[in-house]
C-alpha cells in the first residue's frame, strides 16, 4: 500500500514538473514571441513601408493566453495578490484551517470556470466565428479558458492535499 | 400575448458617444419601442462600447447576452465575412438618395439575410455617413496616397484597397491612432466626416479630400432566437423604431457632418472637393478591387455581389 | 441582494482568498441572483475582453524590459549615474525617481509601466540608500500615475474621444496639472528628507560624473531610443514599448554580455507569471465593472447629483469618481461614468477640458486606492512585496494628490491657462 501510494506520489511529481514546463514553455515564448513580432512589424512599416496586419491581433490573443496559463503558475508560487492583514493576525493553526477553507473555494472556483470555459469554447468551435484579420477560428482564443483554469485547479488541489 | 406581465428589459448597446448620430438612432428605438408597447417593454441604451468592443459586440448579440447592438459592418468581418462586401470602395452609390434606395432593395437584403447562418438577425442598415481620407497633403488621385501609411480597418478588401492604391494599410487600434497620427508615425486614416471630428483626428491632420470612396455604415443586430420568439407586437414595435431610428441617424449624421465640416474648417484644415474627372481615375483604379472583392468569398458572395452590382446598375443608370 | 454580493466579496479579501477569485465569486452567484437572464458564459467571455486590448500591451513589454535590464547592467549604471547626478541632495535619490516617472510619463500612456521600467532600477538603490520601504515603494508606485497626466495618455484619450473634448486640449491641460502634482510630490520628499535626516551620499566630482556618464552610455540610449521613437513618429507607445524589449536583449546579450540567451528564456518566464498575475485582475475588473453597467449601478450614483448646487455638483463627482476607483479599472470608471456626468457638469458650466482633466486625475488617484489598484498589484507583483506592505506607504501621496485635486477642482486657471494659450 505504501509503495503503492508512493509511486502514485511519484508519478504525480512527474506529472506536475512536465505541466510546469509546458506552462514555462507558453509564457516565456509567448512573451519573446509578441515582444520580437511588434518590433519586426515596426521596423517592417518604418523601413519598408508593409506592416504585419495580424500583429496587434495576434499579440493580443497570445497575452490572453499567457494569463491563463500563468494564473496556473502562479498559484503553483503562491504569487497571486491577496491581502493576508487579517489572516496573519490568527494562531498558525487556525490559520492553517482558514488557508485550507480558501483553497478549497478556490478548487471548485477554478473547476467551475473551467467548465464555463469548456462549454463556451465548444460554442465557438460550433458557431465557427473567426478572427477579423488572421482569420483564426476564435474557439482557438477561448480554449486558454478550459486549460489554464485546469491546471490551476490541480495547483489549488494540491494545496488542500498537501499534509 | 404572452400571460406574465414581466417587463421585458432589452439591452441596446453601440460603440459611439452619447449624443453622436448612432446615439440619437438608438435613442429613437427605445422611444419607439417603449411608447408601442406601452410600457410592456423597457430599452437601456448602452453608448461608449460600455458593453465591450468589437469582438464583445457581436458575440454579445450572437449569444443573446446583448439583445440588440448597432456596430460597423467591418464588426462582421469574423462572423459573417460576406458582409465585409460593403466595404468595397467605389462600389456603392455616391449618391445618398441612391444608396438608400438600393439599401431597401432585395439584394442587400439578401446579403444582410447570410448573418441568420450565425444566428444573427440584421433588422437594418443604418448609413452613417461616406469614408473620406484624412492626411497631411490632399488626396486628389491615387497617386497621392503612395507610400502614405494610412489606418484602416481591419477587413481584407480595405487591406486590398490601400495596396492597390499604393499606400500601406495599417491596422490599429482607435486608442492609438489619434497619438499614431500626432507624432506622424502614421500618415492618415480614412472615415466619415463627423467621425473624423469626433474622434479629434483633425487636430493632428492638415488635409481631408472629399473622395466618398466608400461607406462606414452600420448594422442593427439581434439576437435571432430572441427576437422570434417575442410577441409579434413587440417585433413589430422594434422593427418600426428601428426604421425610425434609421431616419434619425441619418439625418442626424448629415447635420453633424455639416456642424463638423464647418468647425473643421475654421480650426484652419482643410477640406478639398473631388471633381468628377477626379473621381473616374479613382474609379478606374479601384475596378481591380472590385474584382478582388467580387470573388474573394466563394460563389455565395460572387452572386450576392453580381446581384447587388446589378442593383446598382439598375439605380444609377450606369 | 447587492449588499450580500459586496459582504461576499469583503469576507473573500480578508480570508486571503486571491483578488481576482475574490471578485469574480461574487459577480459569477450575481448571475444566479439577479442577472438570470443572462448566461454565465459570459464571465469568460468578460475575462477574455477585459484583456484583449491593445493599448494593454505595452505592460507586458516595459514588465519584460525592465526585469531583464535589472538581471543585467543597464539598471544598475543608470541608477549610478543619476546618483551621481542628484545623491548629495535630501531625498536626492527619491525626487529623482519623481522626476523620472515624470519624464517616463511623456513616454507612457497608462499608470502601471513606470513601476516596472522605473521601480525595477530603483527600489533596490533607494532601499541600499537607506530609504524606508514605506517611502522607496510609495514614491514609485504613486509617481508612476503621474504617466496618465503627461501626454500622452490613454485615458485623456477616452475621455476626448467619449465627450468630444478636443483631444489636444486636454493633453496639453495635462501637462500644466502632471507638473504640479509631481512638483507636489517632491515638496513631500524634501519636507520629509529634511525632517528624518534621509541620508544622502557624497556630491560626486565632475570626474566621477563623467566617468559614470561613460558608464552608462549605452544605458542612457533606453530612454534616448524610446523617447525619440515616439517623437519622431517611428513607433506609437505601445509599441515602443516592444523596442524597449529589443533594445536591452540587444544591449545586455551583444554589447555587455552579461545575459545569455537562456537566461532571456527564464526571465521571460518570471515576466509572464507577473504579467499574468496583473492581467488576471484586470479581466475580473472588466467583469465586474460589466454586471455594475449593467445593473445600472452607475446611473443610481449620478442621480444623486439633480438638482445639486454646482460647487456640490463638482466636488461629488470627484467623490463619484474616487469611490469607483477604488472598485474598477480607471479606464472602466472613465467609460462607464463619463457619458453620465458629463451633461450634468456642461449643464452648469463647466469647461469640458477642466472636467476633463479632473476626471483624468480620479482616475489617477484610482490607480493607487484600495482596494482594487492595479499600480498596487503591478508593485506587488513585480518587487515580490505583499499588498498590506505596499500601502501604507501609498497614504501620504493619495492625501496630496486629492488636495491636487481639490486645488484643480476650485481653480480651473490650473487646468486651463496652457490650452487657452492655444490658438
Ligand atoms: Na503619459
Ligand atoms: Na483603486
Amino acid at each position: 500500500m505504501s509503495t503503492f501510494s508512493s509511486l502514485s506520489q511519484k508519478i504525480f511529481r512527474n506529472v506536475d514538473r512536465y505541466i510546469s514546463h509546458f506552462e514555462n514553455f507558453v509564457i516565456a515564448t509567448g512573451l519573446i514571441f509578441i515582444s520580437g513580432l511588434i518590433f519586426v512589424n515596426v521596423i517592417s512599416r518604418y523601413f519598408f513601408g508593409t506592416s504585419i496586419n495580424w500583429a496587434e491581433e495576434l499579440a493580443r490573443y497570445i497575452i490572453v493566453w499567457i494569463t491563463f496559463i500563468g494564473i496556473s503558475t502562479c498559484t503553483r508560487f503562491d504569487d497571486h495578490v491577496k491581502i493576508e492583514v487579517l489572516t496573519n493576525k490568527f494562531r498558525q493553526s487556525i490559520r492553517e484551517i482558514i488557508k485550507k477553507i480558501v483553497n478549497v473555494v478556490n478548487t471548485l472556483l477554478a473547476l467551475y470556470l473551467f467548465y464555463l470555459g469548456f462549454v463556451i469554447t465548444i460554442n465557438m468551435y460550433n458557431i465557427g466565428n473567426k478572427s477579423v484579420t488572421m482569420g483564426m477560428p476564435i474557439w482557438l482564443l477561448y480554449l486558454a479558458v478550459p486549460i489554464g483554469t485546469f491546471l490551476m485547479s490541480f495547483q489549488f488541489l494540491k494545496k488542500v492535499l498537501n499534509k | 400575448s404572452s400571460t406574465v406581465d414581466k417587463e421585458i428589459v432589452i439591452k441596446l448597446s453601440h460603440v459611439s458617444s452619447p449624443g453622436s448620430a448612432r446615439d440619437l438612432g438608438a435613442h429613437k428605438v427605445k422611444e419607439i419601442v417603449e411608447a408601442e408597447t406601452e410600457g410592456r417593454v423597457k430599452v437601456d441604451v448602452y453608448p461608449s462600447s460600455q458593453l465591450g468592443g468589437q469582438r464583445d459586440q457581436v458575440e454579445g448579440v450572437q449569444s443573446g447576452n446583448i439583445e440588440m447592438v448597432v456596430v460597423p459592418t467591418a464588426y462582421l468581418g469574423g462572423t459573417q465575412p460576406l458582409i465585409t462586401l460593403l466595404d468595397t470602395p467605389f462600389f456603392l452609390p455616391p449618391d445618398l438618395d441612391d444608396l438608400k434606395e438600393l439599401y431597401s432593395s432585395d439584394a442587400i437584403r439578401a446579403l444582410l439575410d447570410t448573418t441568420e447562418e450565425v444566428g444573427i438577425k440584421t433588422l437594418s442598415i443604418w448609413h452613417t455617413g461616406y469614408m473620406q481620407y484624412s492626411a497631411n497633403r490632399p488626396i486628389l488621385k491615387p497617386d497621392d496616397l503612395k507610400g502614405l501609411k494610412v489606418r484602416v480597418m481591419a477587413s481584407p478588401i480595405l487591406f486590398e484597397q490601400a495596396k492597390t492604391f499604393g499606400a500601406d494599410g495599417i491596422t490599429m487600434d482607435f486608442s492609438e491612432t489619434y497619438s499614431a497620427l500626432q507624432s506622424r508615425a502614421i500618415d492618415g486614416q480614412e472615415n466619415p466626416i463627423d467621425t473624423i471630428f469626433d474622434m479629434k483626428f483633425h487636430e493632428v491632420q492638415s488635409d481631408i479630400s472629399l473622395t466618398t470612396h466608400g461607406t462606414l455604415d452600420q448594422l442593427f443586430l439581434v439576437n435571432q432566437k430572441w427576437f422570434e420568439s417575442l410577441d409579434a407586437d413587440i417585433q413589430a414595435a422594434i422593427i418600426k423604431g428601428v426604421e425610425e431610428g434609421q431616419k434619425v441617424t441619418v439625418d442626424s449624421t448629415y447635420e453633424a457632418i455639416e456642424r463638423a465640416k464647418g468647425i473643421i474648417l475654421s480650426e484652419g484644415v482643410n477640406i478639398h472637393e473631388v471633381t468628377p474627372e477626379q473621381r473616374t481615375v479613382f474609379e478606374e483604379d479601384a475596378k481591380p478591387i472590385i474584382e478582388f472583392a467580387r470573388n474573394h468569398f466563394g460563389e455565395q458572395g460572387k452572386k450576392l455581389f453580381n446581384d447587388i452590382e446589378a442593383e446598382i446598375k439598375r439605380i444609377t443608370g450606369k | 441582494m447587492f449588499y450580500i454580493l459586496v459582504s461576499i466579496f469583503l469576507i473573500l479579501l480578508l480570508f486571503g482568498t486571491p483578488i481576482f477569485i475574490a471578485i469574480i465569486i461574487p459577480s459569477l452567484i450575481s448571475f444566479f441572483t439577479t442577472f438570470q437572464n443572462l448566461n454565465e458564459t459570459l464571465a469568460i467571455q468578460r475575462l477574455i475582453g477585459g484583456i484583449d486590448t491593445f493599448s494593454l500591451l505595452a505592460i507586458p513589454f516595459f514588465m519584460f524590459a525592465a526585469a531583464i535590464m535589472s538581471e543585467g547592467r543597464i539598471g544598475g549604471r543608470l541608477v549610478s549615474f543619476v546618483n551621481s547626478l542628484v545623491g548629495h541632495l535630501p531625498g536626492g535619490l527619491a525626487l529623482a525617481t519623481v522626476v523620472t516617472c515624470t519624464l517616463f510619463g511623456a513616454i507612457s500612456g497608462t499608470g502601471p509601466a513606470a513601476i516596472v521600467a522605473v521601480g525595477t532600477i530603483l527600489l533596490p538603490a533607494l532601499l541600499k540608500e537607506g530609504y524606508s520601504e514605506k517611502l522607496a515603494l510609495g514614491t514609485i508606485v504613486s509617481s508612476s500615475t503621474l504617466s496618465m497626466l503627461i501626454p500622452p495618455g490613454v485615458a485623456m484619450i477616452l475621455y476626448g474621444v467619449i465627450s468630444g473634448t478636443s483631444i489636444g486640449k486636454v493633453f496639453i491641460s495635462g501637462i500644466s496639472v502632471g507638473l504640479l502634482t509631481s512638483a507636489f510630490f517632491m515638496l513631500f520628499i524634501f519636507i520629509y528628507a529634511k525632517k528624518y535626516n534621509l541620508p544622502r551620499s557624497k556630491r560626486a566630482t565632475f570626474k566621477e560624473v563623467l566617468h559614470s556618464f561613460i558608464q552608462a552610455f549605452w544605458a542612457l540610449g533606453f530612454p534616448v531610443v524610446i523617447l525619440g521613437g515616439i517623437y519622431l513618429g517611428i513607433v506609437t507607445p505601445t509599441e515602443a514599448a516592444a523596442i524597449a524589449v529589443a533594445y536591452v536583449i540587444i544591449v545586455e546579450l551583444l554589447i555587455y554580455r552579461s545575459l545569455k540567451p537562456l537566461d532571456i528564456y527564464r526571465i521571460a518566464a518570471s515576466s509572464g507569471r507577473v504579467i499574468a498575475m496583473i492581467f488576471i485582475l484586470i479581466a475580473a475588473g472588466s467583469l465586474l465593472s460589466w454586471l455594475l453597467t449593467v445593473a445600472q449601478i452607475p446611473q443610481m450614483l449620478v442621480s444623486l447629483l439633480d438638482g445639486m448646487n454646482p460647487i456640490l455638483i463638482l466636488l461629488l463627482i470627484n467623490v463619484i469618481f474616487l469611490i469607483a476607483g477604488m472598485f474598477l479599472d480607471p479606464n472602466s470608471s472613465i467609460i462607464i461614468l463619463t457619458p453620465l456626468v458629463y451633461p450634468v457638469a456642461m449643464s452648469i458650466g463647466v469647461d469640458p477640458v477642466h472636467l476633463g482633466i479632473l476626471i483624468v486625475m480620479n482616475a489617477s488617484i484610482g490607480m493607487i486606492t484600495p482596494p482594487f489598484g492595479l499600480n498596487i498589484f503591478v508593485a506587488t507583483g513585480t518587487f515580490k512585496v505583499p499588498y498590506e506592505r505596499v500601502v501604507p506607504g501609498l497614504v501620504p501621496f493619495i492625501f496630496i494628490s486629492i488636495i491636487t485635486l481639490l486645488l484643480v477642482t476650485f481653480i480651473p486657471e490650473i487646468a486651463l491657462w496652457l490650452p487657452n494659450l492655444m490658438p
